[in-house]
């Protein structure tokens, strides 16, 4: 035990003295810490929700717009008493025609804004402030446009089916009209109801927004923190759906739910509702926070592979080529311990790297998003809800990724003990881990090929398994990056983790009998 | 496992095979402590193969090697533990310094005191440049540190393989000094190679022949200059080059003289030099120098070998 010490001390002093090493370390380490600290530097702060306005000047200036394009659209109207037949009975009622162009757009806003100015209190409940006011005036634009579209309809093609649709989209427009001035949730859940498949918010349900209401019963919450909190809710009526329907992603390729896979949603479930009990709902910063330190995390990941393989890939190989392997035969050692002395310094680098580049990503982001930004890691212990500091969360999560990043570092290792160059070991094992992607990405593309499962490492996505709640941190469904698995197959946790172990053991056999039994020439 | 303890290192019936090519066949010797044992054979003769064997670098096919009487195939460590060596070049990490160098081979020994590192490094003369990295090392610099290290650990058997390359002269002596004491006074055993002949003449007590991977001969070096052929090349330097070739000539003492400038080489047996000395004093040639050629032991492992072949 005491030979084996002594050559890990070695080994990691030989480590850390070669130049190669050191300059794709420091690469790493800025990569990882300045990133996120630049990007936001030349992005700088994403300030959509918390842009400061004069609403009530912005809507005076946007009235006198539209006033002008309407007269330049050659908007006419022409009043008329319409006879049309309902039920039966002959019904005459006085209605309005509009001709011209883009009419419906200028119009809507025309009426909206006017009525706005005259009878809105901007200060009460500013259109950008509140989530209630700001969804409210959209549905009252959008009922209203509804309704001067049908007024675009020539008088004569006018019939009952017209004046049912005329009459739904004038009440629909009254009540969200009502739910703006009256600020009040119970005239938007209404209006909901209203709505066509495929208008803007049609995906937010009655139950949703009721949900919504009971959590925000005086209709304060913001705009950022409302559009999230619906984000959470569509999430979660995803996954029931997923649940009642017993099939898993039933869009694109239904699957039966495991039972594995059931619990994992119930969980995820159980998660967001406690995360909207306990008002924990993420914000934008937390958002671009946790994006900035996962794009850190992946493109500092590709440094890692690099300075992982290099110095896996020379630790037998350098020494061979230079020559100083001789002191290291002449010394009472037996090779095995040699080898294994090498081994673990080459696993002590990937676990500190590893930690350690995780670690400057999350500090660095901390520096440019602020630290109160990043928000704990849940997942759910013995039916509860639990938390764990991201830092945390993180690191296990960074070193459960880099599976594979360890795994081409045997790679590379067995090659430098097979072949005894530095550059065939790292060349080849780098040039593998790009080929890796290639099943990967066959198996994203829904071919129906198990074989591919067995190709090294694809399919075996055990983050995605150990960290099922990861991709609930980030509530934003335009950004899908935290998905972690792209797999469309789904191999139990309990295969990978064997399947892992047998391919590195099966590496490290054959580097181990390579350096052990051989000649050095 | 405490066969043959009298020996430093007891090499039995080693045969490696590369292929078709018998690098080593069937050599066996013996070397003891106190002794230097020069280890001389032509390019590919299997010296450095037979000393890879030793030193673990190679796996023989046939045969056994003992160091202070641990066999290397089952006690490796123990076997290891007291030796200490230079196969080749010596071969550091050139981005440490020497003493680190030095520092990390001595790790694996154990219990090796700092004090000893410092007494190393300056028995080879590099105390005062040992916290420089090796790169900016020359190549006598490297061999001085590469024996340093061998040495640290007061190993009982010390092989050195072309120990003098890029030493200066002074190096050279320097190193056979070092190298004579560790054997006759400190009682450790040297194995040698090195191409230079006049060399080993100098520092050897003892020889091993090796050619074609087969272990010619192995003698003193006093047996070995005994065999030299009674007729040895001597070169005279004199003042009148004609008269000394004409008395030269007529005595009947010398074989066939050749001239150089003012020195004559020729064919003179050991015991006529001195009456060949008075003939020409007396015959009125002054001799400034009477040396003899240095190589004698080249020419007796020519013999050995069967001639013929280049010298490493």
């Amino acid at each position: 035990m005491n030979k084996i010490k002594a050559l890990y001390v070695n080994e990691m002093i030989k480590i850390f003295h070669r130049p190669a090493v050191i300059i794709v370390a420091a690469v790493a380490l800025c990569i990882s810490f300045l990133f996120p600290i630049l990007l936001m530097m030349v992005e700088g702060p994403y300030e959509y929700y918390n842009e400061e306005t004069n609403e009530r000047e912005k809507t005076e200036a946007a009235l006198k717009e539209n006033e002008k394009e309407l007269l330049n659209a050659g908007f006419k109207t022409t009043k008329q008493d319409v006879t049309i037949e309902v039920d039966g009975q002959e019904k005459t009622i006085p209605m309005t025609l509009y001709v011209g162009n883009d009419v419906p757009n200028l119009l809507c806003n025309k009426l909206v804004n006017e009525d706005l100015l005259a009878n809105y209190d901007f200060e009460k409940y500013p259109t950008r402030k509140t989530w209630l006011a700001h969804i409210a005036l959209v549905r009252y634009n959008n009922f209203e446009m509804k309704r001067i579209n049908l007024d675009m309809t020539p008088f004569e093609e006018r019939d009952a089916e017209w004046l049912k649709e005329y009459d739904k989209y004038t009440a629909a427009r009254d009540v969200s009209r009502k739910a703006l001035f009256e600020h009040d949730y119970k005239y938007y859940i209404e209006a909901v109801k209203y709505l066509d498949k495929g208008d803007y918010g049609a995906e937010y349900t009655s139950e949703m927004i009721k949900r919504l209401a009971d959590t925000d019963p005086n209709g304060e919450l913001g705009l950022e923190n409302g559009y999230y909190l619906l984000y959470y809710l569509s999430q979660i009526q995803d996954y029931q759906k997923r649940l009642d329907a017993g099939l898993d992603d039933p869009g694109s390729l239904p699957r039966i739910l495991t039972e594995e896979k059931k619990e994992i949603y119930r969980n995820s479930i159980k998660i967001l509702n406690y995360e909207i009990d306990n008002h924990n709902i993420y914000d934008e910063k937390s958002t671009i926070a946790l994006t900035l330190v996962y794009l850190t995390g992946k493109i500092a990941g590709y440094a890692l592979l690099v300075l992982l393989i290099l110095i896996a890939g020379s630790s037998v190989s350098q020494e061979m080529a230079t020559g100083s392997i001789k002191s290291l035969i002449i010394a009472p050692v037996k090779r095995w311990k040699i080898f294994t002395a090498k081994l673990l310094s080459i696993v002590t680098c990937m676990l500190v790297a590893s930690v350690v580049l995780t670690l400057c990503s999350i500090i660095g982001t901390g520096f440019a998003c602020g630290f109160d930004k990043l928000p704990p890691y849940l997942y759910v212990s013995g039916g509860v809800v639990k938390s764990t500091p991201l830092i945390l969360g993180k690191v296990v999560l960074d070193l459960v990724n880099n599976i594979p990043t360890f795994f081409y570092a045997f790679v590379a290792f067995m090659i430098s003990c097979y072949t005894k160059n530095t550059g065939v070991s790292v060349g080849t094992a780098i040039g593998l881990s790009l080929f890796h992607e290639v099943p990967t990405m066959l198996q994203s593309s829904d071919l129906p090929q198990r074989i591919l499962d067995f190709s090294p490492l694809a399919g075996m996505d055990i983050a995605s398994k150990l960290f099922p709640y990861y991709s609930l941190m980030v509530a934003d469904e335009d950004f899908d990056v935290f998905s972690l698995s792209n797999s469309s197959f789904d191999n139990p946790l309990s295969f990978c983790i064997v399947y892992i172990i047998v391919i590195c053991f099966t590496v490290l056999f054959i580097a181990s009998e390579q350096f052990k039994k051989k000649d050095i020439a | 496992m405490a066969e043959e303890k009298q020996t430093a290192l007891s090499i039995k019936n080693i045969t490696k095979i590369y292929g078709k090519k018998k690098a080593a066949d069937h050599v066996s010797f013996d070397i003891y402590p106190g002794e230097i044992f020069g280890f001389l054979g032509p390019t590919g003769a299997g010296k450095t193969t037979v000393i890879k064997s030793v030193l673990g670098f190679i796996f023989p096919d046939e045969g056994e090697v003992f160091i202070n009487g641990y066999n290397v195939k089952s006690d490796y460590e123990k076997a290891m533990a007291s030796v200490g060596g230079i196969v080749e070049n010596p071969e550091m990490y050139v981005n440490l310094s020497a003493r680190k160098n030095i520092e990390m081979y001595a790790r694996l020994h154990g219990n090796i005191p700092k004090s000893r590192i410092d007494e190393v490094l300056s028995d080879v003369g590099l105390a005062a440049r040992a916290k420089d990295p090796v790169r900016k090392y020359s190549l006598g610099m490297k061999q001085r540190i590469g024996l340093a290290q061998a040495m640290v650990h007061k190993p009982k058997l010390l092989i050195l393989d072309e120990p003098t390359n890029g030493l200066d002269p002074t190096g050279i002596h320097q190193l056979r000094d070092v190298l004579k004491k560790y054997a006759h006074e400190d009682g450790a055993a040297v194995m040698v190679s090195s191409h230079i002949l006049s060399e080993m003449q100098l520092l050897c007590d003892r020889v091993g022949i090796i050619n074609n991977g087969k272990l010619m001969s192995v003698c003193s070096m006093d047996e070995l200059t005994s065999q030299m052929n009674s007729a040895s090349q001597y070169s005279i330097r004199v003042s009148d080059v004609k008269l000394a070739t004409k008395l030269l000539t007529e005595s009947g003492k010398a074989g066939k003289a050749e001239t150089k400038d003012d020195v004559i080489t020729a064919e003179i047996n050991k015991e006529d030099i001195a009456s060949i000395v008075r003939l020409l004093v007396t015959g009125g040639v002054d001799i400034s120098e009477v040396r003899k050629n240095e190589s004698s032991l080249e020419e007796i492992f020519l013999q050995v070998t069967g001639g013929g072949i280049d010298i490493e």
